[in-house]
């Protein structure tokens, strides 16, 4: 009987990959576990594995063709002069059926991570209690990439009730714990045997690794604390979406930086005055997330998010603002920031920061967003880059307020300045919009007064 | 002619045979040797003969209260002699039961006393006093117990008995003294009383059935008092001597040293089972014995003897079948290279057949007490459960103890007509390390008295429906 071969999903993002190079050619008899051929997907090159046991009969994506996951590459038979030809007809049109109709649905299946998860900031990341997300993705994933899967974060984890509890209570990962019972199951046993491995090991490992044949050398960081005071933090959930959510970003988004000075001595005449208005305590951040927006609603391009096969120019502007808090970071959302005034602004902020720093904040307080503001200006940072929160395409790095010397006609004078920098993402904004957005919120933040209008 | 066997089963009870068969599944060349019927006292002397004596007396049970139920049922006689052989029926029907086990494994059965002579040679001598050799690779020794004697009450079948003699007597005793209160002694207790014998219960230690829940233990004096069964705890006997047969006069001497005399016609001892060690030729070949004179094994049943290896009540530990087999598949696991770990002993399962049954599993109260282990207790009694109410069966009670901290059942103990029966999810919740959660939210079937176990759950938080 043939069967179909199909484009395998070799990452959770992968929509289309190029099939370099066969490895097997027609006629071969292919086992489960033979290497099949190469293929090129959205971040590495990898070989792809047969699950499968027969004879390849026919490829239909020669090596250097791009092909959609799911596209039919080659027909398999038990019989090596079995009759195929009806099959193959059959199996192409439901392959481009298949193909077709998944291409359709495909914005909506992109778009689906962004409403579950948002978040950025300092390292832009998110604090989206959806970890079913990520597995549900890579469970498409053929073979190879499910066995990554399965130790990793959410992948099914085989333990008793009893186990589950005592790992959640000793803080110990239980994907991490080697299972003793049937089919590995982790049970009590295993967690009361569990100890992780020492840092000291852990670390001599890539020492060892560069250079097999001399000492092991620690690190320069760890010789200032004896061994015996490291130990090992497991990670909760917060800080593994936060270390998936970075990577993702980092390693997917071609990111570019642009930085600007801007003058706040007019921001910091107007904060003064506004905050002589009775009941207002406005900060320096309230008036830069308003800028924020207006610039925004200037550049629509900007106010972007990246989806595959499209861009979309959001309507509303949404800012994010990037909250340090226990265990690390989120970012709750100001809805609509140019529709409204720097008073309101201001108390919606107040509002959710301490709502996030209580760990009370509702999903449709954090979920969304159409771009993003870090500050770090109060820990006396001059400047520095932030990642992207994805799908949005820009986040923008504030600085402290520094004393800077300039010359007016040859007299020494001093003035306030602040470094911002923004972080985009160059498939959606180009190097000279972000400059153009960056020049625009610089005017509005020298001119505070326009934010009136 | 001497053949040599990859494994040899010494002793055909249910850890013997079992071990037989798992040995020969798995392509080993099995001989099992036996010098009396098979299937050992499980099968012939113990479990299924004595469940078969209690239905006749639970039958007994329901005619009594037939009325109860709005049937009129008139001129009830015992025929004890067909008592008696119906049990020897069923006794013979499984022992059939194990011969053909052991055709279909294609295991050899060798009829006769077995006596090791070296390691991996076993001389057998059969009941003609001829004797052959035996070469095996590997020995099983699951030869059981016996019932403990002792010199004060002389073992002579008709005014000393004990459960042996009680399976086949030929006429029901009027008056009978019970010599301790564990299964042997409680079951017995109930069989006789109900078919309409006095019977005095005896026990040494403060409660009966000493292994069991302070708890359940009580509820089962309760009820056992309530059948008119006359229990003695804390309780010594004194001097017990027949003065002629059939007729024994026994004193006996309770915490406060006050004295109870008796005169009963028989006196069944039930007072605990000793290893069958004799004449085993174990100190020829070096296996060695714990203080107790049980055979010493490791966690996988090996003795001190590389290649030899004990199980089941010759073993030690708790004297149950169900507890033999499981060592029996241990042994032979180990034999084959593919045991990973030992059995669990703190989740055998006990079971005892009066009415209201008894059965538990893990821990009790007491023992958590003493272990200072914090737990959470949850109960619910069979009055409150509207099946029982139906089936006219309200007394007892399921109690669950769990982990304070992580709420893993820690122990499950249950009094009521069903009991042995309804221990088996709580077997299983344990084994799979299950916390209340998984029981209180497992579905029951209603009305099932098994709703009375995820009730119990629900109750160690607090949260029970019907109470």
């Amino acid at each position: 009987m043939p069967t179909s071969m199909l484009m395998p999903s070799l990452s959770p993002t992968m929509e289309e990959g190029v099939l370099a190079k066969w490895l097997v050619k027609e006629g071969d008899f292919i086992k489960p576990g033979m290497m099949l051929c190469s293929v090129e997907t959205d971040k590495t090159t990898v070989d792809y594995e047969s699950m499968d046991e027969g004879f390849l009969r026919k490829i239909l994506v020669p090596g250097g063709t791009p092909a959609k996951v799911n596209q039919l590459i080659a027909i398999l038979s038990d019989d090596k002069d079995e009759d195929i030809s009806a099959y193959l007809e059959k199996a192409v049109k439901k392959s481009q059926e298949m193909v077709a109709s998944k291409g359709g649905a495909q914005p909506a299946a992109v778009a689906a991570p962004a409403s579950a998860g948002n978040g950025s900031g300092p390292a832009s990341a998110s604090y989206a209690p959806a970890p079913s997300r990520a597995p549900a993705a890579v469970a498409t994933a053929p073979e190879p990439v499910m066995h990554a899967a399965a130790g990793a974060e959410g992948g099914r984890v085989k333990a008793s009730p009893l186990a589950r509890k005592m790992a959640d209570d000793a803080g110990i990962p239980i994907q991490n714990v080697p299972g003793s019972g049937p089919n590995g199951r982790i049970i009590r046993r295993d967690i009361e045997n569990y100890k992780p491995e020492p840092v000291a090991k852990a670390e001599a490992k890539p020492a060892s690794g560069k250079a097999p044949s001399g000492p092991v050398q620690r690190p320069l960081y760890g010789s200032l604390a004896p061994i015996g005071q490291t130990h090992d933090i497991p990670l909760n959930m917060m800080r593994k979406t936060i270390g998936r959510r970075l990577l993702e970003s980092s390693q997917g988004i071609p990111n570019f930086y642009v930085t600007v000075k801007v003058d706040m001595g007019a921001v910091n005449a107007l904060r003064a005055q506004l905050n002589r208005a009775p009941g207002y305590k406005l900060s320096v951040n309230d008036i830069i997330t308003k800028a924020t927006s207006f610039a925004l609603r200037e550049f629509p391009a900007v106010n972007s998010s990246y989806h595959g096969d499209f861009i979309r120019q959001n309507a509303n502007i949404d800012i994010c603002i990037a909250v340090s808090i226990e265990g690390g970071l989120i970012t709750p959302i100001v809805r609509d920031v140019d529709q409204k005034g720097l008073g309101l602004i201001s108390s919606e902020i107040k509002q959710l920061v301490a709502k996030a720093k209580a760990g009370k904040l509702a999903p449709e307080e954090y979920q969304g967003g159409t771009f993003t503001i870090s500050n770090l200006g109060m820990y006396g940072v001059d400047e520095f880059t932030a990642i992207i929160n994805p799908p949005q395409s820009g986040i923008l790095a504030v600085g402290g307020i520094q004393q800077e010397v300039y010359l007016d006609n040859g007299v020494a004078k001093q003035k306030d300045v602040m470094k911002l920098t923004m972080t985009s993402d160059h498939r959606v904004v180009d190097g000279a919009l972000s400059a153009q957005f960056l020049s625009a919120l610089k005017s509005l933040l020298e001119n505070p007064v326009w934010l009136m209008l | 002619m001497e053949s040599t066997y990859d494994i040899v089963v010494i002793g055909s009870g249910p850890g013997g045979y079992v071990a037989a068969i798992k040995g020969a599944q798995a392509g080993k060349k099995v001989a099992l040797i036996e010098k009396s019927e098979l299937g050992g006292i499980c099968l012939n002397w113990g479990c299924i003969p004595t469940k078969a004596l209690l239905k006749s007396a639970e039958v007994a049970h329901y005619l009594k209260h037939a009325g109860d139920y709005g049937l009129n049922v008139k001129d009830v006689t015992v025929d004890y002699p067909k008592i008696i052989s119906r049990s020897r029926d069923v006794a013979k029907q499984n022992s059939n039961g194990v011969q053909y086990l052991m055709k279909k494994n294609k295991i050899e059965v060798i009829q006769g006393s077995a006596k090791l002579v070296a390691k991996g040679l076993i001389e057998v001598t059969d009941a003609q006093g001829a004797r052959k050799n035996v070469n095996a690779k590997n020995i099983i020794l699951a030869t059981g117990a016996s019932a403990r004697s002792f010199p004060q009450y002389p073992i002579d079948g008709t005014n000393f008995i004990t459960y042996r003699h009680a399976l086949e007597l030929k006429d029901q005793p009027k008056k009978m003294l019970i010599i301790g209160a564990g299964a042997i002694g409680v079951e017995f207790a109930y069989y006789f009383n109900t078919l309409g014998t006095e019977v005095h219960l005896v026990e040494m230690l403060p409660q009966i059935l000493p292994v069991e829940d302070e708890e359940i233990s009580k509820t089962l004096l309760g009820s056992f008092k309530k059948q008119g069964i006359n229990c003695y705890v804390a309780t010594k006997v004194g001097d017990v001597k027949a003065v002629k047969p059939g007729v024994i006069e026994a004193k006996l001497l309770d915490a406060s040293n006050k004295e109870t005399a008796l005169t009963v016609d028989r006196v069944l001892v039930a007072v605990g089972m000793s290893p069958n060690t004799k004449d085993l030729g174990l100190e020829q070949v070096g296996v060695k014995l714990d203080e107790r004179g049980f055979i010493k094994v490791d966690g996988f049943q090996e003795t001190s003897v590389k290649g030899i290896f004990a199980i089941g009540d010759v073993a030690g530990k708790q004297l149950l079948a169900h507890k033999a087999s499981a060592e029996g598949e241990v042994a032979v696991a180990r034999i084959l290279g593919t045991a990973k770990h030992g059995l669990e002993y703190g989740q055998i399962p006990g079971a005892t057949y009066c009415q209201p049954q008894v059965a538990s599993i893990g821990l009790t109260e007491k023992a958590c007490k003493e272990k200072n282990i914090a737990v959470k207790i949850g109960r619910f009694p069979f009055s409150a459960s509207g099946k029982a109410r139906a089936i006219g069966h309200t007394e007892g009670m399921v109690k669950l103890i769990f982990g304070a901290k992580f709420g893993e059942l820690v122990g499950a103990h249950i009094i009521g007509s069903e009991a042995t029966e309804m221990l088996a999810e709580l077997g299983l919740a344990m084994k799979l390390e299950s916390t209340y959660e998984e029981i209180m939210h497992t579905v029951h079937a209603h009305p099932t008295l098994s709703e009375a176990v995820m009730e119990a759950a629900m109750d160690s938080q607090g949260v029970s429906v019907h109470i």
